[in-house]
């Protein structure tokens, strides 16, 4: 094709300028390439018509935030709270109610889900993801079973990754900074007959806080097929391994000392898809997830009540999780008002852990679920939307999960949304059949019973009302205000029973105490121009809770908000500012932290080398100086998030 | 058709309409009038062999293709000789063509080609493709103003698609928009200003803003985006640029309102369609009418027109993303065929 006008006007002109005074358009205005737009295949329902309060993280701001890791990313979202139990293991709740296990919440990438069922939560530092290939990040601030499927409790955080067919192209990153901050990526992407494809291999690494034994290193490959198999129909398919080190534990613990945790996790994912036409489409996923951790070790000498008095005890923390699943959509529109979707899925969860669940062999729990969704527009002003998802699960028997919207369209500029929604959390494995013991001698007559569960556990359940606002003003000026109110009960806790072991108690768990959540949150996006961009995030939340000691009532803080400023200088540099602030607080397992603000800074420079182009960013993460980050309940140091400097280096070879 | 401009601003484009309504009356019918509008006749040659000049803007791809095509539209008909020159050759040798090279008929490739020739005083007649349209409205009038008799008789091929051509596009890709938007910048003024008559000629709500620098652009957008169903890309180095375009796009996206564009390159980068002529096309449709000529005895072309033959384009990701059942691109090229006018 032709020759790329860089500055389209001043192109025009000095043609023009040859012979008529004044500009006229020339063939190059009508052949000139274009930039390729990659979400172009990814759009999102307008946030005036989604059901439930939700934020949206794009691409620009993914990059903007300066972020290595998603959950840093995570922090725009008003309402979720992310912290650093230790360098390796982040911790993401959304309206509180987090730990390091972080249960009570559901995390997707491209529908796969990726929460562990051994002991729930997410191994966010483990996952085979690169953030380069992260297009968009959605989160659902409350619970959405009937869309999201089980677990989708106090929210959702659904990611999606680049499509093979987006990216035909070779890049790399180079990130190189202070904690020892090693990373890079590899992507590429081509087309070989029809069939498109994406392969991504990267690895990640930094030495974690100071003083604490948290390095981490991993390496990761991921790859993306899609191949049409007609015109209406296709397959997808995607794989990931991802291998590394954490490192675990405290230097001068007895029971806890520091220690190498070899993880593999990997997934297999595919999908294919028949569009009917007239917005019908059907489609057959199957997805599996495995995660294995390695985690053998010995204590140093524990004094023991019974000879020979000393004792080192060999531990063993050996995990795999696995889930398989298989789910059947099939979307329709009965009309141009009335449409929706209902699907079933399957899923066989395997657990082999002998450490927490006292037997070697593997612990099963297979699932049923069906579900339905449907949106009838019953005038240009009113949407009602209404779903459930129903579920059976061997451990806990069946649950329904009902859900209902309702959209009012004030002025086509702004819209009113009212919700109710009742989800469930069901036990996880190590909740219903933990059994923790360490064997003081070797046919283990003498042990120290840590963990043993009664079992009988009934699912948590969270019956959530909200009443929002939406509004864009002249088009660049959105405004997303909530009031909610999210009723949890049988939250499921621990609590020490006596035993006839060692030292006589044993950790149980048991469906407890209720709370309630009480919030504010608000979002205002603001684009005065392509140049710049505001994002403001704000959340207000009050928990009671009938915990007597607090823990579920401090778990969020009742003020929290971010700020991310975006602005193009020119052509070339782009500056970014992210400002967070969460007020006092302390995690379910954390000693009480005081208020967290932080500011990260990103100044990136664009270049063209002949065929090459790319930038050059540095980023300044905690640029105030350190703040005072988990307080692990067994640690005798806070981890302290001191101010971190890297500089990354990417190309792209079209 | 909505203005952003104040009243005062208003009533002078609305004079200087008056202005350029009545030059262009008086144009066409001079045009009428003069014996050599509808078929243009050249010096009567007793050996029916025709010299045609085929003058490049550039030397790129694009300009070959515009050549390749020709030579496949005339089927190697030997009467007719093409000499295809780059304009950066022919400046350097202008004084050396001497009057038996003279050419029966210039046809300019691109618009730096056609400003070169037309600076030249010389009656050969010109057809001047890969043109936009209202650049060669432009070069015509002025020609018209400047140049001393002996006049040429010019003809173009237009790189644009007659706007029915477009709107018909729109209404088979998306039978319920009933609102079309439009963003122009002082290069497309004539263009949008030449659609508002098709648009309101058929039924369209057209909600066109103009702007007049790069930083009125996204409150142009939002704004037509917030009013319109569907938006169509005018041509504009100001409004549509390598740097504006992702921008652009992604607003749509965000407000999912669909892009109509006036290129392939437009459909790859995540415009929904458009329908264009390839240069090959557009070579394609000189070479078919020189290739007729030679039987007449005389080199004569057509009045100014748009391309004959183009392409339509979906970008079925786009589509699916938009919830939206297209025809196979085939259909959708025929149905805008039987209704094709001229």
């Amino acid at each position: 094709m032709l020759g790329i006008c860089l500055l389209g006007t001043a192109c025009g002109d000095a043609l023009a300028a040859s012979t008529t005074t004044q500009p006229l358009l020339s063939e190059e205005d009508f052949l000139g390439e274009m930039p390729v737009v990659l979400s172009a295949t990814r759009m999102a329902q307008p946030l005036s018509e989604t059901p439930t309060a939700t934020t949206i993280i794009d691409r620009q701001m993914i990059v903007a935030t300066g972020a290595r890791s998603i959950v840093d990313v995570l922090r725009l979202v008003p309402g979720l709270l992310v912290g650093y139990e230790s360098g390796n293991r982040p911790v993401v709740s959304v309206h509180g109610f987090g730990d390091v296990f972080s249960r009570r919440m559901q995390v997707l990438i491209d529908g796969r889900s990726v929460y562990i069922p051994a002991y729930g939560g997410v191994p966010w530092s483990d996952l085979p993801l690169a953030l380069e290939d992260i297009e968009r990040i959605e989160v659902v601030r409350g619970p959405n079973a009937a869309s999201y499927g089980a677990n989708s409790f106090l929210g959702i955080i659904s990611i999606t990754t680049r499509k093979p067919s987006d990216a035909q192209e070779t890049d790399a990153k180079f990130t190189a900074g202070t904690q020892s901050i090693r990373d890079a990526v590899v992507r590429t992407g081509d087309r070989i007959g029809k069939l498109d494809y994406h392969l991504t291999v990267g690895q990640k690494q930094d030495d974690g806080f100071r003083l604490r034994y948290d390095r981490q290193q991993h390496r990761f490959l991921t790859t993306a097929l899609s191949y049409p198999l007609s015109g209406s129909d296709g397959i997808e398919a995607q794989f990931g391994y991802s291998g590394g080190v954490n490192e675990k534990g405290y230097f001068g613990s007895t029971g806890d000392g520091p220690r190498d945790q070899q993880v593999i996790s990997r997934y297999e994912q595919i999908r294919w898809q028949r569009d009917l036409g007239q917005g019908n489409n059907l489609s057959l996923q199957f997805y599996h997830n495995y995660h294995q951790a390695d985690e053998q070790f010995t204590t140093a000498p524990v004094a023991i009540p019974v000879p020979p008095f000393s004792i080192q005890v060999p531990i063993n923390y050996d995990t795999t999780s696995e889930r398989y699943n298989l789910e059947l959509q099939n979307a329709f529109g009965l009309s141009r008002d009335l449409r929706g979707v209902w699907g079933a899925g399957w899923s066989v969860d395997k657990v082999v852990s002998p450490g927490f669940l006292g037997t070697s062999g593997p612990q099963e729990n297979r699932a049923q679920r069906v579900f339905f969704n449907m949106e009838w527009r019953t005038t240009q002003e009113l949407a009602f939307n209404a779903g459930a998802m129903w579920e059976h699960d061997q451990l806990v028997g069946g649950e329904l999960s009902p859900r209902i919207a309702l959209n009012y369209q004030l002025t086509p500029r702004q819209t009113l949304r009212a919700s109710v929604s009742r989800a469930t959390r069901n036990p996880v494995l190590v909740e219903e059949q933990g059994n923790l013991r360490y064997c003081v001698n070797a046919s283990c007559s003498v042990f120290d019973q840590i963990v043993l569960s009664s079992g009988g556990l009934a699912p948590e359940t969270i019956v959530s009302r909200e009443i929002g606002y939406f509004a864009r003003v002249m088009g660049n000026l959105t405004l997303d205000l909530r009031t909610y109110q999210d009723k949890l009960n049988r939250l499921i806790g621990t609590y020490t029973r006596p035993y006839p072991d060692l030292d006589s108690s044993v950790k149980d768990f048991r469906n407890g105490d209720d709370a309630r959540v009480d919030g504010i949150e608000a979002q205002v996006t603001y684009r005065p121009n392509f140049k710049d961009r505001f994002i403001l995030g704000y959340a207000h939340m009050h928990i009671k809770s009938s915990n007597l000691d607090q823990k579920y009532s401090n778990s969020a803080p009742e003020d929290s908000g971010s700020l991310l400023l975006i602005h193009n200088l020119s052509d070339r540099y782009q500056a970014s500012l992210a400002y967070y602030y969460v007020g006092p607080m302390s995690f379910l397992d954390s000693k009480p932290l005081k208020p967290v603000r932080r500011l990260d800074l990103r100044l990136a420079r664009a270049y063209r080398l002949g065929q090459v182009n790319g930038d050059v960013a540095l980023v300044v993460q905690s640029a105030l100086g350190r703040y005072d980050e988990y307080y692990p309940p067994t640690a005798t140091l806070q981890n302290q998030f001191a101010r971190r400097m890297y500089v990354s280096f990417s190309m792209n070879f079209k | 058709m909505k203005e952003t401009s104040s009243v005062q601003a208003r009533n002078h484009r609305a004079t200087a309409r008056k202005l350029r309504a009545w030059a262009r009356a008086c144009f066409w019918l001079v045009l009428l009038l003069s014996p050599w509008n509808l078929v243009y006749a050249a010096d009567i040659k007793p050996a029916s062999r025709y010299t045609v000049l085929v003058l490049l803007s550039h030397q790129t791809d694009v300009y070959q293709q515009v050549v390749e095509g020709m030579r496949v539209g005339m089927h190697e008909n030997s009467r007719i000789v093409l000499q295809t020159v780059p304009v950066v050759d022919y400046t350097k040798r202008t004084g050396a063509l001497s009057q038996a090279q003279r050419p029966d008929l210039i046809i300019t490739v691109g618009m730096e080609a056609a400003q070169t020739i037309l600076q030249e005083a010389s009656d050969t007649p010109l057809c001047m493709i890969l043109i936009p349209r209202t650049t060669s409205e432009a070069l015509v009038r002025e020609y018209e103003q400047t140049s001393t008799v002996p006049r040429r008789q010019i003809t173009a091929v237009y790189i644009d698609q007659p706007f029915q051509r477009q709107l018909r596009l729109i209404r088979l890709t998306l039978p319920q928009s009933r609102s079309l938007g439009v963003v122009y910048g002082p290069l497309s003024r004539e263009s949008a200003r030449q659609l508002k008559s098709v648009a309101d000629s058929e039924k369209w709500d057209l909600h066109a803003v103009s702007v007049s620098r790069e930083n009125e652009l996204f409150g142009a957008f939002t704004q037509v985006l917030d009013d319109s169903d569907v938006l169509l890309a005018l041509p504009d180095p100001l409004v549509y640029n390598q740097h504006t375009t992702q921008n652009i796009l992604l607003e749509t996206y965000r407000q999912r309102k669909p892009l109509i564009g006036y290129s392939h390159a437009y459909v790859s980068a995540g415009a929904l369609a458009a329908v264009y002529s390839t240069p090959q096309q557009i070579g394609r449709q000189v070479g078919e009418h020189l290739a007729g000529l030679g039987d007449k005895g005389g080199v004569s072309m057509p009045m100014s027109r748009y391309p004959k033959y183009f392409t339509v384009e979906v970008n079925r990701q786009v589509a699916q993303s938009l919830g939206l059942t297209i025809a196979a691109v085939t259909e959708l090229q025929s149905k805008i065929e039987e209704t094709q006018e001229r």
